[in-house]
């Protein structure tokens, strides 16, 4: 994808985080909008509230795996269950500071997920999801 | 070239090299022709300008040429390309006319035209089309030369030029092919000499005897099917007999002669067919190489025939020999050539000594004289001459008569007439014919003496001849009777009853006895006579007379009346006897028997006399007594035998006391035999049963395994065996005169006192006794003895001090192994084929809180736990089908009282098949606690992990947010002050990140079960360095991969990876980057055993100091290390688990390999898989 993406989401329950996500995706200018959820649930209302109005769905969405109550993984078995169309829009990439292989290996097994970061986020990375995207 | 290639290639290979050899001589002729055209020019050109020669004529020849050359090595091509060939020479030629032509027939031009008629002559195939060529090329030549020259002579001159020249080349290939077409014929004939022989033929190398060629005859005498199967046997390979005169070593003495024959060789084909044949060898020359031509003629037939008529002349010398009479065979001179094995005997030599000589050889001169004579006079005037009676002299002088036979026979191999000669010996014949009138001459006299009537009567009762006894009956001459017949002599009536006896002789051809024929004499006395009539043959007459001799016994008729009544008195008597009686004839004929006698042969009296011996015992036997009765009737001593076996035919076997005795048969006047035989079979028997009672009674005490003793009253022991004295250590002599009371032990009497049995013990008495050797040591027996009817008694001990021992040893076994189950924490339970429990062992109680008594006959099914008994079936049923071997299952609830379950380790063996145990011993172990603390510990594992999962997320999860705050920080500041403090709040941070990834990555290790993947080394390298990306001069360093991957290695994936990655980056950390040439190799080769890899780099080393520790927890070798001291005791923790082993070599500031083997699981792997 050559144009900014419109819209990225950032789920953490870590509100630092999300704040450092934030500002680089910012000064990195890798997103016109920032969507920051700080629980997997607030996300899945989002998403759920806004399934018919692609437009302001995001392109991307950052998800960590270790959230209280509705982690990564129930995100996940959440989000198969949106239309399709929301699906087909919404990318998923794991951004956790967990380098459990098994956490990785369970993970990126899911066909929504199209990679997984180590956090900190870097620019390093958002040039490498730009390419994939 | 070698000849068998020469001889034996086959026709169609031989063309093919003629015309491949053909070819090659066309593409040299073009080639020639084609440069030829070209050089001509370039010297013509350059010798004569002016002349007319136009360069792109000849280019056009030449590469015409050329691609005709090309075209030759085209198979396709080849046969076809002469006509093309033949067109292009025949347009060059012209050209070369069409030169001469142009330039005046300049001399050069004519010479080269001829040289290239010469060239291209070569080139054809046959004579005619030569004869075409050149007569096409001289007429044109000609034609030319007569329209375009005006110059008569020189037309004349080139004419004749090219005549001459056509001419000789004409004559010269005449030659050529006809010396080819001779050479070609011979070849043929030698071919088809070599190839369609009756023979076999072999070449073959006299040097090796190995053969390197041979014909078709060959291939199919010798049934090889191929000619190469021929090629390179040796030449012993075709005979029967490798040790024959045609073996090769036999041969080889014969090297020399340039041709040798060796008859009647037996052969064998490959078919183990056997044939005889002659070998015949010529030595060839072929260049400087020596070759054998080996003709093998089969000549089995006549082989055949020579053995036949060889065997048939052996036959009829045999027959001939066998024949009684003398055969010969003289030759002209008189010499014998065949002689039969009479003729050799009557001069007693043998056949093979006498052929060659002559009958003055081997006979007086006189007798030699005669037969040769005789033997001219037949040979002379060819007639079968007879000599009835010839006399000859044998070398013992004595004469025998032959009557001989003599005949012309013509030899075979002679003109002139030979003589058969066979001579019947006579001489007994001759001599026969005059005893017979001596005898006859005798026999009259003879019968004149006689006192009977003897007469000879012909078949009407005419008398023919009579003694004088016969005709002083009549009262006549003997003369006076010839010719009478009886009913001149006697009267009537008589006479009729007579005749009539008479013509039954003569009729049924039998003899008659009549024992008293009454016939009146003369005076009207009547005479009885005893007569015997009997055919008689009359060979003169040709017919049956009768002989007829009558013995007057009229007295004895009278007195033999007296005589029956007292021998009937006597047999009254004599039948009254218990014994047997008999009276026997000088042969042995029974006269007079008693009825005794009579029963014992089971016969009547009536039927058995006039029997012998030999017709009622069998041979032996009767042979015997009749040897016996012979001495008694020629000494005349009577003879007392007071034990005699007679064996009846009927196998009886009686025992008699015999008395023999010689008595005169008065009515005979013979000497026979008396006898008496008293029956004493009885009395025998039973003494000859006490007899083997006896023996087989002291055999049994000799051989006896126990000790035999016998003893009287008092105990002095009377006899004993040697075992018994063995037993006591004594000799025989010894024992005999001890008390078997004083061999006691003292000791153990009181526990059983002695006692000798009384009569009151009709039945053995067995007791345990203690007795002691003559050294004193005292052993157990046990005794067993029996009174006997004299009061002695017989003992028998047998030593059981041993067997006391086993007792003991078996009974303390017994205690041991009850107190050892019953003492067991197991429960051990014998079940039957039908696993009901046929034993439960005490600890049941304790264990399960079962009565062990109760437990007998349940079914041991009712004590697993529901959930357990498929497994346990299925262990049941592999216990039952392998005896003998321990089986066992892990886990496996049992009930207890209770009604709760304990865990049990169940082992199983099959032991139905012992017939102690008859039955599956099956030991459960309670196991309730080991599984409570496996229980407890996988808990606590899981606990363990999960904290150490949460733990470390928790510690990096802030670390993590620090590090995106100093990237972040960073940029936005652009304060480069700021920037080297946040690059050291970074560095601390990442330091404190990777201890914590340390600490997990080994807890993991430390925990994990090893899980067996398939390992792609270049992934997992591939990834450990791309973990290494974010470092700073990462891209200083070359990474070198050497796989050799020979077998798919499977291992632990994680904990591989924990290595590579440790390796990897302290190899990349460690590294002196302003070395010239930094590098990493890691070089892996596998095996279906294990992986070897090794980690080397040229970094800065370890100190040797250090190098026995790097591998210690928290250990840090280097001073600029910032790391935990953790890595490399990871890794080493990694390949213990992995089993496998590493070792490190260093050299500071040279660089660090480290070596590591892991065995590869691919066998666990496939089995998970299985």
């Amino acid at each position: 994808m050559k144009d900014n993406v419109n819209y990225v989401m950032l789920v953490d329950d870590n509100d630092t985080d999300n704040f450092i996500h934030k500002r680089v995706i910012e000064l990195t200018g890798f997103a016109n909008n920032i969507i920051v959820k700080s629980s997997g649930k607030s996300a899945l209302e989002y998403l759920d509230t806004n399934k018919n109005n692609l437009s302001i769905l995001p392109d991307v969405i950052f998800l960590d795996i270790n959230m209280p109550i509705v982690d990564g993984f129930v995100f996940l078995y959440e989000y198969e269950n949106f239309p399709e169309s929301l699906r087909q829009k919404c990318k998923v990439v794991i951004l956790s500071s967990s380098d459990n292989k098994k956490d990785i290996d369970r993970i990126v097994d899911n066909e929504y997920v199209i990679n997984f970061i180590t956090k900190p986020l870097s620019e390093e990375a958002l040039e490498d999801l730009k390419k994939i995207l | 070239m070698r000849i068998s290639d020469l001889i034996l290639s086959k026709q169609e290979i031989k063309e093919d090299n003629a015309r491949s050899k053909e070819i090659n001589v066309y593409r040299i002729i073009l080639l020639l022709c084609s440069t030829f055209t070209l050089l001509l020019w370039y010297l013509f050109i350059n010798a004569f300008p002016d002349s007319y020669d136009p360069l792109w004529v000849r280019i056009a020849f030449s590469s015409l040429l050329i691609l005709v050359f090309i075209l030759t090595y085209f198979k396709n091509f080849a046969d076809r390309i002469f006509y093309l060939n033949y067109l292009v020479f025949i347009i060059y030629s012209y050209h070369g006319m069409a030169l001469i032509y142009e330039n005046d027939f300049a001399i050069h031009y004519i010479l080269e035209f001829i040289i290239l008629v010469i060239m291209i002559s070569l080139a054809f195939r046959s004579k005619k089309q030569i004869y075409i060529y050149l007569s096409l090329i001289f007429i044109s030549y000609a034609l030319v030369c007569l329209v375009f020259s005006d110059h008569f002579i020189e037309v004349f001159v080139n004419i004749s030029l090219l005549g001459i020249f056509c001419a000789a080349i004409l004559i010269f290939f005449d030659l050529r092919v006809e010396t080819e077409k001779e050479l070609r014929i011979r070849e043929d004939l030698l071919n088809t000499v070599f190839n369609e022989s009756p023979d076999a033929m072999f070449l073959v190398n006299p040097a090796s005897s190995l053969i390197t060629n041979c014909n078709d005859r060959a291939i199919g005498m010798f049934e090889f099917g191929d000619r190469k199967k021929v090629i390179g046997n040796n030449l012993n390979f075709l005979l029967k007999y490798p040790y024959s005169p045609g073996a090769w070593k036999n041969l080889k003495k014969k090297v020399g002669k340039k041709r040798f024959l060796i008859q009647e060789l037996e052969f064998k084909a490959t078919s183990n067919y056997t044939f005889w044949g002659s070998q015949a060898i010529t030595e060839i020359n072929v260049g400087k190489i020596i070759y054998w031509l080996v003709r093998i003629t089969d000549i089995t037939e006549r082989v055949k025939d020579k053995k036949t008529i060889e065997e048939n002349r052996k036959m009829l010398r045999q027959v001939v020999d066998l024949v009684p009479h003398q055969i010969f065979l003289k030759d002209n001179e008189g010499r014998f050539i065949l002689v039969n094995k009479a003729v050799a005997d009557n001069y007693e030599t043998t056949s093979d000594n006498m052929i060659g000589k002559k009958d003055s050889d081997f006979s007086n001169s006189e007798e030699a004289k005669r037969f040769m004579e005789v033997d001219r006079e037949v040979m002379d005037d060819m007639k079968i001459k007879i000599i009835p009676e010839e006399h000859l002299t044998d070398k013992t002088g004595f004469t025998r008569i032959l009557q001989t036979t003599k005949m012309p026979f013509y030899l075979d191999d002679e003109s002139k007439p030979g003589l058969l000669g066979i001579a019947i010996d006579i001489t007994e014949r001759v001599r026969d014919k005059q005893t017979i009138e001596e005898n006859s001459k005798m026999l009259t006299q003879v019968i004149d003496l006689v006192p009977h009537q003897i007469y000879l009567k012909d078949s009407k009762g005419r008398y023919l001849l009579v003694n004088q006894g016969t005709a002083d009956f009549h009262q006549l001459l003997k003369d006076e009777m010839i010719g009478k017949s009886d009913y001149d002599l006697l009267p009537e009536a008589e006479v009729n009853n007579l005749r009539k006896i008479e013509e039954d002789v003569i009729q049924k051809g039998r003899s008659r006895f009549i024992p008293e024929e009454i016939v009146t004499d003369k005076e009207g006395n009547k005479m009885i006579m005893n007569t015997i009539k009997m055919p008689f043959y009359l060979s003169d007459r040709q017919e049956m007379g009768i002989l007829g001799i009558n013995i007057d016994i009229t007295e004895r008729v009278t007195d033999k009346k007296t005589i029956e009544e007292n021998r009937e008195m006597l047999m009254k008597l004599i039948n009254v006897l218990p014994h047997q009686i008999y009276l026997k004839d000088s042969k042995g004929k029974l006269l007079l028997v008693n009825q005794r006698l009579a029963e014992f042969h089971q016969m009547t009296v009536d039927e058995i006399l006039g029997k012998s011996d030999f017709d009622l015992f069998p041979e032996e036997q009767a042979r015997h007594f009749y040897n016996i009765e012979q001495q008694i009737i020629n000494t005349g001593a009577a003879q007392n035998i007071l034990e005699e076996y007679y064996y009846s035919k009927k196998g009886k076997i009686v025992i008699n006391q015999t008395t023999k005795m010689p008595f005169n048969i008065s009515g005979k006047n013979e000497t026979g035999i008396l006898g008496v035989n008293i029956d004493i079979t009885e009395e025998k028997f039973a003494e000859k049963a006490l007899r083997e009672s006896e023996a087989k009674y002291k055999m049994l005490m000799a051989q006896a395994s126990d000790g035999i003793y016998l003893s009287d009253q008092e105990g002095n022991i009377l006899d004993a065996n040697q075992k018994a004295c063995e037993m006591f250590g004594y000799t025989l002599k010894e024992f005999l005169t001890i008390n078997i009371k004083k061999l006691v032990d003292p000791k153990g009497l009181p526990d059983a006192p002695v006692r000798i049995p009384d009569n009151n013990d009709r039945q053995s008495i067995i007791v345990e006794r203690r007795f002691l050797k003559k050294d004193g040591t005292p052993f157990t027996v046990e005794l067993s003895a029996k009174l006997l009817e004299d009061g002695s008694h017989q003992a028998i001990i047998r030593d059981i001090t041993e067997r006391k021992r086993v007792e003991r040893v078996l009974k303390d076994n017994e205690k041991k192994f009850r107190a050892l189950i019953e003492n067991s924490s197991d429960i051990i339970l014998i079940v039957g084929e039908d696993f009901k429990l046929k034993f439960v062992s005490p600890s049941v109680t304790r264990i399960l809180g079962f009565d062990p008594e109760r437990l007998i006959n349940k079914s041991l099914f009712e004590f697993i736990h529901a959930d357990d008994i498929d497994s346990f079936s299925k262990f049941l049923s592999e216990i039952l089908g392998e005896a003998d071997r321990t089986h066992i299952i892990d886990e496996m609830r049992i009930r207890m009282n209770s009604g709760q379950y304990i865990y049990t380790e169940i082992v199983g063996t099959n032991m139905l098949l012992d017939p102690v145990v008859s039955g599956i011993i099956i030991n459960c172990h309670d196991i309730t606690k080991r599984k409570q603390t496996e229980k407890e510990l996988l808990n606590t594992n899981f606990e363990l992990d999960s904290f150490v999962y949460k733990a470390s997320h928790d510690l990096k999860a802030p670390l993590r947010s620090v590090m995106g705050l100093i990237k972040l920080a960073k940029l936005e500041s652009s304060d480069d002050k700021q920037h080297v403090y946040l690059d050291m709040m970074n560095k601390s941070v990442l330091s404190l990140d990777s201890f914590i990834k340390d600490l997990t990555q080994f807890s993991r290790n430390s925990r994990m079960e090893i899980e067996a993947r398939e390992i792609k080394f270049d992934d997992i390298i591939n990834e450990s360095f791309g973990n290494l990306k974010f470092m700073d001069n990462v891209e200083k360093v070359t990474l070198n991969k050497i796989l050799k991957i020979h077998t798919k290695f499977y291992s632990d994936l994680t904990r591989l990876s924990t290595i590579f990655n440790n390796l990897i980056s302290n190899a990349f950390k460690y590294h002196r980057f302003e070395n010239n040439n930094p590098y990493i190799n890691i070089i892996i080769e596998t095996n279906p055993e294990r992986a070897m890899i090794i980690v080397e780099d040229n970094g800065q080393g370890i100190d040797q100091i250090h190098l026995d520790r790097v591998f210690e927890m928290f250990y840090r070798a280097s001073e600029t290390s910032y790391g935990s001291g953790l890595g490399l005791y990871i890794v080493k923790n990694a390949v213990n688990k992995l089993n496998g082993t590493i070792r490190v070599e260093s050299a500071v500031n040279q660089g660090t390999s480290f070596i590591i083997v892991i065995p590869n699981l691919i066998n666990k792997a496939e089995k998970n898989e299985g």
